[in-house]
């Protein structure tokens, strides 16, 4: 993926060109907001970000605590979705859930960005043999069986979230790397990026202040998409027991419900809308924003 | 000619530059550069002109000391480019400057013009953040761009012929001697290609510059040039005074070329098929003896097999044909008119 | 002016726009144009000036969605109007008799299909019957592509430049359309496969009776090309004539502006011309004549009121000073400080093209 800002010389430039805007904010908000299904996404996401953020405050119950009787159905007094077979308060479950899924989502997201860009970069840039080491070591990475190897490790090493970011981490930035690499092999040999060496400017400015800005584009989306698929291994892993049994999350009150499957069918369904929900909400967002920061692909069509 | 004079010129001596490349599922070799010298001098500005993958592009990038000659060298004051120490090669890279064809890509979208011109006099020269701002104000002024609308402004927002006085003015910003100007005016309109001619040769009056100005373009070769050279798959096949080889040309290739070149006249239709056959060969296996028989409309059969050497007609042209005093002479199929008659 | 009346193509008062944030921008302005058969017709200008736009309205392949036509009609010859088709009546009548090429061919041709596949599929759109491989050949050689066989089985990326256009012109000319829309078709390439192209393009009106409208920014191909020229400005025609009367005696300032910034390797010692000022920007058209604002003869008249098709043999001039006897040195005038040039009406930070995001 490239980016599509740079290669301008469209026998048709007259028409395109008077999209030009002012400033590229406004111009990607403009497009972004086109997308209604990506705005949509994004509210669901300020609002579940303000949910986390805000749990302890918003939520009715301590999620840990028993709080009323077992496995009341929704709607029960007080129990706007529910107890678990416990007699804890699913809503605020759920609520503090959210703070588990998002912070998996969002560090992970982080961690493989800041590696896969590194890496990435560096293949991009100097080609040669530093290439061809790095994006062995990539294939590798990619080419591991995600869930399984996290099933692997977390069942050697024991749970525990930070490890599960980990783990999740590092088999999340190869796609980000195999990105910005291909961005940095284009523009190394763009005119502007020779003009910065002729104007004297050493290598690593080069990379960082010259060719990187021009590559985050697939990145973001890159990001986006890694934080719906780290919630979703999340979840994974904790469904199968191996999250982190001392906080509440999503994929582990879904194993919970396994066994209260037949009388108390809220406790798995509301969770796994919740995990349903976000990930699509990235996933979408994702989207959006590869139109709106590419918009050539849909001018195409 | 003085040592002094010599030492003030940027050459190029038997340059090769060859390239590993993968063709039809094979390793080869291309070769885009085969044994090209070329110097230019203090305030004189030599057109190089050719098809795309005559190599003069990559000529110009090592020129330029962005690449390095497979086998060769590359002068600077008598000194070769490549082997300078960090002092020597900070002197190169301030005095010899770039200005490549506006494709969109020769400013950094990301960045405002007041920063690219910028970068520069902060590498370059080694000036302190105000002193340069101050400065990238009049250079932009010198090219003319008022400084106050544009020295914000994103490349994006502006023309081609608007990002290519930036251009111009980003490889001012560094006050070199010399500028590889590699189809600066190609992708321009004719109007904004004048100005921006123009605007080059007014710095180059005021300056004492040089340029090397690659282009495909005989026409602007014929406005601004004093000296051109004729590049054929990574070889020179004719060079000398502008007037000489556009009036005379002494090459069966830049007969071509310029015969090939539609006239703003229509009373002249000289546009015909076949001044040259076909296309240019893939530099990966070029034509033995003369690189160009293969195209040649004049070939015979010792261009095949030979190699020729350069005829040096003495004022100051040479051409590397078999028949070079015949095509001077203008002798051979050159227009559909000569072809007819 | 008969020929209008009996031409293949007769566009009248068509006009384009775009959709954009702030309103719909208008890029092409009520332009009129013929085009009889046989014939070559040049639609010159700068970039930016809608050449290319109305050549995209015409054969209805807009770079943008968001463009479309406003205004006028487009005849075409035992059709009638084409802007009153369908989308999908209009794909039948592209191809089947308007044929249409670009400067990149690579941009239209698809990179995971043979060259013989693409022109095939380009019959087969077209409903022909026979055998289709005999055909794919045929056109190829037709192309100045001998050795169909072979060439066939290729993909685009294994062609230089110019065979890619040649199949380009195969593809567009398999449905044996009577009218090419030809947008820069050479401007991409090298000047020696450029001549080839042009004279290919020639040979194929006279042999096949092909009429073409050449989109070209390049006066060069115009005089080398053409029978008759439209001058486009700021998305006005400006200028029609004989290609013979519009070199030996435009009588539009632009077109002498255009003219005297042409430079050629013959001719020594040539002047660098260029108009002054920019074209303006579309949002922000001039009124009156929109060439006011950098004419060296513009009086109060040209400011006010847009000028008027003064009849000049066959074609016209959209002048108030057309006749004025200062007009064909009217920028050497301006450039000895005789006559004025004046700036006015042009925002400072306009560009002189428009430029694409």
């Amino acid at each position: 993926m490239s980016t599509p800002t740079l290669h301008d010389a469209t026998p048709n430039a007259e028409a395109a060109g008077l999209a030009t805007q002012e400033n590229a904010l406004g111009e990607f908000w403009y497009r972004f907001s086109r997308n209604r299904a990506a705005v949509v996404c994004l509210f669901v996401v300020i609002v579940v970000i303000a949910a986390a953020l805000l749990a302890p405050l918003i939520s009715p119950y301590d999620p840990m605590s028993g709080v009323g009787a077992a496995q009341q159905p929704p709607g029960s007094p007080g129990h706007l979705l529910g107890t678990d077979h416990l007699g804890r308060d699913m809503f605020s479950q759920v609520i503090h859930g959210a703070r588990v899924s998002l912070m998996v989502g969002f560090v992970v997201a982080a961690f493989a960005t800041v590696l896969g860009v590194l890496i990435g970069a560096l293949a991009g840039y100097y080609g040669g043999w530093v290439d061809n080491v790095l994006m062995r070591v990539t294939e590798f990475f990619q080419t591991l069986p995600r869930l399984v190897l996290a099933l692997i490790i977390v069942a050697l090493f024991g749970s525990g979230l930070t490890k599960l970011i980990l783990v999740v981490a590092i088999l999340s930035w190869p796609q980000t790397a195999r990105v910005v690499r291909t961005g940095f092999r284009t523009l190394r040999s763009a005119a502007f990026v020779d003009a910065a060496r002729v104007s004297g400017v050493p290598s690593w400015r080069i990379i960082a202040t010259e060719i990187l800005p021009n590559v985050l584009a697939p990145v973001v989306v890159v990001a986006s998409l890694d934080v719906a698929s780290a919630i979703l291994t999340e979840a994974s892993l904790s469904f199968f027991g191996l999250g982190d049994p001392n906080v509440v999350s999503w994929g582990g009150m879904l194993q919970q419900a396994q066994q209260y499957l037949r009388s108390a069918w809220w406790m798995a369904v509301f969770p796994g809308i919740a995990i349903a929900v976000l990930v699509l909400t990235f996933n979408v967002l994702g989207d959006g924003l590869n139109d709106a920061l590419n918009p050539r692909l849909k001018d195409k069509d | 000619m003085s040592a002094d004079q010599a030492d003030d010129r940027l050459v190029a001596e038997d340059v090769y530059r060859s390239f590993k490349v993968t063709s039809k599922g094979r390793k080869a070799v291309l070769t885009a550069v085969n044994g090209v010298s070329l110097s230019i001098s203090p305030s004189e500005t030599v057109a190089l002109v050719g098809e795309s993958g005559s190599g003069k592009s990559t000529l110009g990038r090592m020129m330029l000391g962005l690449d390095q000659p497979t086998e060769g060298r590359v002068l600077y004051q008598g000194r070769d480019v490549n082997a300078l120490d960090r002092a020597q090669w900070r002197d190169f890279r301030r005095e010899v400057q770039v200005i490549f064809q506006d494709t969109g890509s020769s400013l950094n979208p990301r960045r405002s013009i007041g920063d690219s011109v910028e970068m520069p006099l902060l590498y370059n020269l080694g000036l302190d953040r105000r002193e340069a701002r101050a400065r990238v104000a009049d250079l932009l002024d010198t090219v003319g761009l008022p400084p106050d609308t544009f020295i914000n402004r994103s490349p994006l927002e502006l023309s081609g012929g608007q990002r290519q006085r930036v251009s111009i003015a980003r490889a001012m910003a560094s006050e070199p001697r010399f500028i590889v100007a590699d189809e600066a005016v190609s992708a321009l309109d004719v109007s904004v290609r004048a100005q921006v001619l123009k605007v080059m040769k007014e710095i180059q009056h005021s300056r004492q510059l040089s340029y090397l100005f690659i282009t495909h373009d005989l026409g602007v070769v014929r406005a601004i040039a004093d000296r051109v050279v004729v590049m054929y798959l990574g070889e020179i096949v004719e060079s000398g005074p502008a007037s000489i080889v556009l009036e005379q040309p002494s090459h069966p290739y830049t007969r071509s070329l310029l015969a090939a070149a539609p006239r703003p006249d229509p009373t002249m239709r000289t546009l015909a098929r076949a001044q040259v056959k076909g296309e240019i060969p893939s530099p990966i296996e070029p034509p033995l003896g003369c690189r160009f028989h293969t195209r040649c409309p004049i070939a015979r059969d010792v261009c095949a097999t030979t190699v020729p050497a350069a005829v040096d007609f003495g004022d100051g042209s040479l051409a590397a044909c078999h028949f070079a005093d015949e095509v001077r002479s203008g002798a051979g199929p050159w227009t559909a008119e000569e072809r007819s008659a | 002016m008969d020929t209008s009346a009996t031409g293949l193509l007769d566009v009248r008062d068509l006009s384009v726009a775009v959709r954009s944030r702030r309103g719909p921008i208008g890029l092409v302005d009520r332009v009129s144009l013929s085009i009889g058969r046989g014939e070559i017709v040049g639609l010159v200008g700068e970039s930016g000036c809608g050449k290319s736009m109305t050549a995209a309205a015409i054969g209805r392949l807009f770079p943008t969605t968001a463009a479309r036509i406003t205004g006028g009609e487009v005849m075409l010859e035992g059709t009638g109007d084409l802007t009153n088709l369908s989308d999908r009546q209009f794909r039948k009548i592209r191809g089947a008799r308007i044929g249409m090429i670009f400067q990149d061919p690579s941009t239209y041709l698809d990179p995971l299909m043979t060259i013989g596949r693409q022109v095939g599929e380009a019959l087969q759109a077209h409903g022909y019957e026979g055998s289709r491989e005999d055909r794919v050949a045929e056109l190829l050689a037709m192309m100045g592509l001998p050795d169909a066989a072979q060439l066939s089985t290729r993909y685009p990326h294994e062609l230089s430049g110019g065979q890619r256009q040649r199949v380009l012109i195969a593809a567009a000319l398999a449905g044996e359309p009577d009218l090419l829309i030809a947008d820069e078709p050479s401007t991409a390439l090298d000047v020696t496969v450029q001549a080839e192209i042009l004279v290919l393009l020639r040979e194929l009106r006279d042999d096949l009776g092909l009429s073409i409208l050449m989109i070209t920014h390049d006066l060069g191909v115009v005089a080398q090309m053409c029978d008759r020229v439209y001058v486009m400005y700021a998305g006005r025609v400006v200028e029609e004539r004989d290609v013979y009367e519009i070199f030996k005696d435009p009588r539009h300032p632009y077109t002498l502006g255009l003219l005297a910034g042409t430079l050629s390797p013959e001719v020594r010692d040539q002047e660098l011309f260029a108009i002054p000022g920019r074209v303006p920007d579309p949002r922000a058209m001039p009124e009156g004549c929109r060439f006011h604002p950098r004419c060296p003869l513009a009086v109060q008249e040209c400011r006010e009121k847009e000028p008027p098709k003064q009849p000049l043999g066959e074609g016209f001039s959209a002048c108030w000073k057309y006749d004025d006897p200062r007009l064909p040195r009217a920028w050497q005038l301006a450039e000895e400080h005789v006559l004025p040039v004046g700036f006015e009406g042009i925002p400072a930070t306009s560009d002189d093209e428009v430029s694409e995001p």
